[in-house]
């Protein structure tokens, strides 16, 4: 640690941090664009790569002990060091930054009204903030005549990329501003790579390799990280609206666990507020017929998954370690890029395509309606559930088993279409029918929960009993990989729970190398798992996602249904329907199969 | 006043035979170097005593500069990268392919001489990807000296290993600029780096690299053949030896001259071109780099390396005289387009800034500028200025701030659109 100046004040700094994240964790004002803070405890920066601090925004002025003179560069790539006296707040500066904010919104100029994104946008906020004249590089219309003005429009649109053929994420090029966050995301941390910077100038874009419509293991991040509307989720908004208009569709939505804890923050609360009464309340006003919760197709995840890793160990039917497939993105990532490991994930469907599967096979026989009348929507934190939902093992010949999905970010601005006041809602409960869940299911939110969940029922199954301390807090945490061994009777588990791709891809090489020191590995695609999910509310950063994961497990101490398998609806559910964990109906509504990237996308051509 | 250093041989030998360099004396220096007479460090000694200072136009000691790259490598199991920069493609600038049109050897011999000395582990040629025929060329040379048993391995009673390879760039400005060179060489984009860490710290592979330009490394053998001292002596005190100038404009004799630095562009001018053209007048001539103009006050300047007083930058020694008669608005326009298509599209200054300039110069040379293009003009090179993240962004702004400088508000507000505003 060291002693530097900031504004005449003095400042303990890190001498590897730069003096951007020193400003930001002493909350003093500076703009950004290309920095992103949600990543600063994840992972080291690139240090010799391209495409950092291009914004040019975070702009100080700083001098050295020996220098007179203080000079102007960005703070995202200003180390401390000893003696370093640094300026933040100028009138000059705060001009410097306003002309780049006007030149970067120049592009931008009278879009705003229709953007997806219109007040709920960064770049749009600073463009507040600095009070910037919308037209001050492109001519205004009083300016120009017709002809004139037409050249502009065509200009403008000739350079237009719209790519909406997958499910999941929407890009459009024209509202980029090349702060190329989400090409630092993807090859950092999830390291897929599939944002590249292409052309020359202006014309330069971030874009897929060679061009081609994305399709990459939609985590979402970089819908989280983008700044504007040139990355966002697609959205179902009008699908959903739709079906509520339907008078012969019943709707019903299930909501996941991390939902609830960050929904709030659309509404300006703090993070990890638990709001999960008032969003039921807040559905129930947008149209939604019944509510159900994902916590307890979690539970049934989890009474699945521990019944097969339990098979895996004593029959030894499939490869050991299993990998969870809860996530989404996760599963595709291996279906991707290392299709030789399909066979150690877990055959289990996620939470969301369980209650899927329930609400139209169980429920639907139980309310005697046509599953085709139901219209099932998922409240998710997470783009690539989209995808999820639109894979062709859920197709069914004459409906979908999720028949969309929204993000968290979708509720909120459908919460603020319809008006809802949310802070006013009432309480409301879940629907009975599917509608509880155990704090175990809850856990799936955040990292590690579902290695806790799956390792207190399997504790239940293996000795009959459950555990003492039902808290496995080795395996909590937001640091990104956690190792640890859990002996249950004669049995030693050995687990491992990762966060982000990047990670998943540095144990799978090892796995290759037959480096296998492990049992049972927990993968969440997203830094943080759900929590820091794609389709949550932006921003994300360290700090919140603690809130938000303390919100989860503070959920674990209060509730008092803690166990998957005390659950009274999933015993209900397997004497009803299901007979037993691992039966031939449960394999059948509630397993899936995965297959190699490549051929499930080579037969489509 | 031309002094023929560099370019004594040229137009004398055949360069696409190595036989024909030899015969006048080619690559001796080289094969003193192999035999063992002369060892890396006096090759180091020299190159720093005579005070060579890059010619690529930033104008950095080069022996300074060897200095500190072996140092970063010493005491580490680091390799040390040296790479010459033929990337030439700055408009009015043809000393570096003239230099290897004419005698590609030399430079080889450069590169070899240079890698020896700093016992480097490669050598590459970084040739501009327009440049087809002098990268052609520059392979063949190579195959050439490789089969004289000048480069390779195992060479000379020291078993020392040269190898030199020749790249072909994409052909852009910016790979001019060393970091974006290297990135490019390493199959990265082709963006700026941050720096530093400079490439003398963290290059090649993250490596210690060396970038010289074409003319500094074919400078070497001749260096080491006449001494540092011999060198010295011609040009001016802190600015040692000749340079190539590219000369353009309406004088009677334009073209590449080799000559002294240190001398005046009233001499440049009238010594050296014979003069402007019958019935011209110069308004002003620009030196080294886009912007820096100097008129007919200046005439005395001396044409050096630092700027000073009464002192003109160099710069990479290309020469534009411009008379009265130009077209001052179309030659800004050709600026403006120039900076608008090679802007690397890194940062936001740069990127959008060079595009909102072109279109301010094409509204200039239509007559037909908005009231508000003059201060947004200002603007944007202020930000070019202060903010972008490599030199090239100050370089987009310089030769409007030249203009400014030289003709004033008026001239914009002459150009501004009647009627309705």
């Amino acid at each position: 640690m060291l002693e530097i100046t900031i504004d005449k004040k003095k400042y303990q700094a890190d001498p590897n941090q730069s003096v951007l994240d020193l400003l930001r964790a002493n909350s003093i004002d500076v703009p950004y664009l290309c920095d992103h803070e949600n990543y600063a405890d994840f992972c080291q920066k690139d240090s010799s790569g391209t495409g950092m601090s291009v914004c040019r925004l975070c702009l100080v002025k700083h001098r050295n002990q020996s220098e007179k003179k203080f000079t102007i560069s960005t703070s995202c790539n200003l180390y401390p060091c000893p003696g370093l006296e640094v300026i933040s707040q100028d009138q000059e500066l705060a001009r410097l930054r306003k002309i780049n904010l006007e030149l970067l919104f120049a592009d931008h100029a009278g879009l705003c009204a229709f953007c997806y994104k219109n007040m709920d946008c960064e770049l749009q906020s600073l463009a507040f903030k600095y009070d910037i004249d919308e037209f001050k590089f492109v001519p205004a219309a009083y300016e120009v005549t017709a002809d004139e003005e037409l050249e502009l429009l065509y200009e403008k649109m000739s350079r237009r990329v719209i790519d909406i053929k997958n499910s999941s994420i929407a890009r459009d090029s024209l509202k980029c501003i090349k702060c190329r966050r989400c090409e630092m995301v993807c090859r950092n941390i999830q390291t897929v790579d599939s944002y590249s910077k292409s052309h020359k100038a202006i014309r330069s874009n971030v874009s897929t390799e060679y061009l081609t419509p994305l399709e990459c293991t939609y985590c979402g991040q970089c819908s989280s990280v983008c700044p504007t509307a040139a990355i966002v989720e697609k959205s179902n908004i009008a699908d959903f609206q739709n079906a509520v208009n339907d008078p012969n569709k019943k709707v019903i939505v299930q909501t996941a666990p991390s939902v609830r804890v960050s929904l709030g923050e659309e509404f300006s609360m703090l993070p990890g507020t638990i709001v999960t009464k008032k969003m039921i309340q807040g559905l129930r006003q947008c149209g939604a017929d019944l509510i159900f919760d994902t916590n307890l197709s979690a539970d049934l995840t989890i009474m699945e998954e521990a019944t097969e890793l339990i098979e895996r160990i004593n029959k030894k039917n499939k490869p050991l370690p299993m990998f969870t497939s809860c996530c989404p993105a996760w599963v595709l990532f291996v279906e991707q890029h290392y299709p030789e490991f399909i066979r150690h994930i877990s055959s289990c469907r996620s939470p969301q395509m369980m209650m899927g599967s329930l609400i139209k096979s169980y429920y639907a026989q139980k309310i005697e309606l046509d599953p085709k009348d139901i219209f099932s929507v998922s409240i998710m934190p997470c783009v690539c559930k989209k995808y999820e939902a639109a894979r062709g093992e859920f197709q069914k010949p004459n409906y979908r088993e999720v028949d969309c999905s929204l993000t968290t970010r979708e509720l909120g601005k459908l919460m603020r279409l319809k008006k809802i006041r949310f802070s006013e809602l009432e309480d409301s409960k879940f629907d009975p029918a599917l509608g509880m869940g155990t704090s175990a299911g809850a856990m799936f939110g955040s990292s590690g929960g579902v290695t806790e969940a799956a390792l207190r029922t399997a504790y239940y199954f293996i000795t009959g009993d459950n555990p003492e301390n039902l808290a496995f807090e080795q395996v909590r945490g937001l640091s990104g990989l956690r190792n640890s061994k859990v002996k249950i009777a004669d049995l030693e588990l050995r687990v491992k729970v990762v966060h982000g791709l990047g990670h998943a891809r540095a144990i799978l090489e090892q796995l290759k190398k037959g480096q296998c020191d492990f049992d049972f590995l927990e993968v969440m695609a997203c830094p943080g798992g759900c929590i820091g999910g794609g389709g949550q509310p932006i921003p994300t950063s360290p700090k919140i996602r603690q809130a938000r994961a303390k919100a989860i497990y503070s959920q674990d101490d209060t509730m008092k249904l803690r166990l998957s398998h005390e659950n009274p609806l999933i015993k209900k559910i397997y004497k009803e329907f299901l007979t037993q964990p691992g039966s031939r109906k449960a394999e059948k509504y509630l397993h899936t199969h995965y297959y190699p990237y490549h051929y499930r996308h080579k037969s489509k051509d | 006043m031309e002094k023929k250093i560099l370019s004594k041989n040229w137009n004398k030998i055949n360069p696409n035979l190595i036989q024909s360099y030899q015969a006048v004396g080619g690559y001796k220096m080289l094969r003193k170097c192999l035999s063992g007479k002369l060892s890396p460090k006096t090759v180091l000694d020299q190159i720093t005593k005579s005070g060579l200072r890059g010619r690529g136009g930033a104008g950095f000691p080069t022996g300074t500069k060897w200095k500190l790259a072996l140092e970063s490598k010493s005491g580490q199991p680091k390799k040390l990268y040296f790479i010459v920069n033929a990337d030439e493609s700055q408009p009015g600038t043809f000393k570096d392919r003239y230099i290897i049109e004419k005698n590609p050897h030399s430079l080889i011999e450069g590169a070899a001489i240079a890698c020896y000395a700093l016992k480097a582990a490669k050598g590459f040629i970084y040739v501009n990807g327009h440049h087809f025929d002098q990268f052609k060329l520059i392979e063949k040379s190579l195959e050439a000296a490789q089969d004289q048993g000048l480069l390779g391995e195992k060479l000379g009673s020291e078993k020392i290993c040269l190898r030199i390879q020749a790249v072909r760039g994409s052909g852009g400005y910016i790979f001019g600029e060393e970091t974006t060179l290297i990135n490019s060489l390493q199959a990265s984009l082709g963006e700026a780096r941050l720096k530093p860490p400079y490439p003398t710290q963290n290059g090649l592979f993250g490596c210690p690299t060396i970038v010289n330009n074409v003319e500094t490394v074919a400078n070497i053998p001749t260096i080491l053949e006449m001494g540092a001292d011999q060198y010295r002596k011609i040009g001016d005190q802190d600015s040692t030896g000749t340079k190539l100038f590219s000369v353009l404009g309406p004088v009677k004799k334009s073209g590449l001259f080799e000559l002294p630095l240190g001398l005046t562009i009233r001499e440049l001018l009238y010594d050296v071109c014979g003069g402007l053209q019958k019935g011209r007048m110069l308004d002003f001539v620009q030196i080294g780099w886009m912007g820096n103009f100097f008129t007919r006050k200046s005439l005395d300047y001396k044409i050096v390396y630092d700027i000073g007083e009464k002192q003109a930058g160099v710069g990479l020694g290309s020469v534009l005289f411009v008379d009265k008669y130009t077209d001052l608005k179309g030659l800004i326009l050709g600026w403006a387009r120039f900076f608008e298509r090679e802007s690397c599209g890194q940062c936001t200054p740069c990127r959008e800034g060079t595009y909102r300039l072109l279109n301010i110069a094409e509204r200039l040379e239509k007559n037909y500028l908005f009231e508000k293009d003059w201060s947004n003009l200002q603007d944007i090179l202020e930000v070019l200025e202060k903010t972008s993240l490599c030199p090239f962004g100050k370089f987009a702004a310089q030769c409007w701030q030249g203009i400014i400088k030289l003709k004033g508000k008026e001239f914009f507000t002459q150009a501004m659109r009647k009627g309705k505003q």
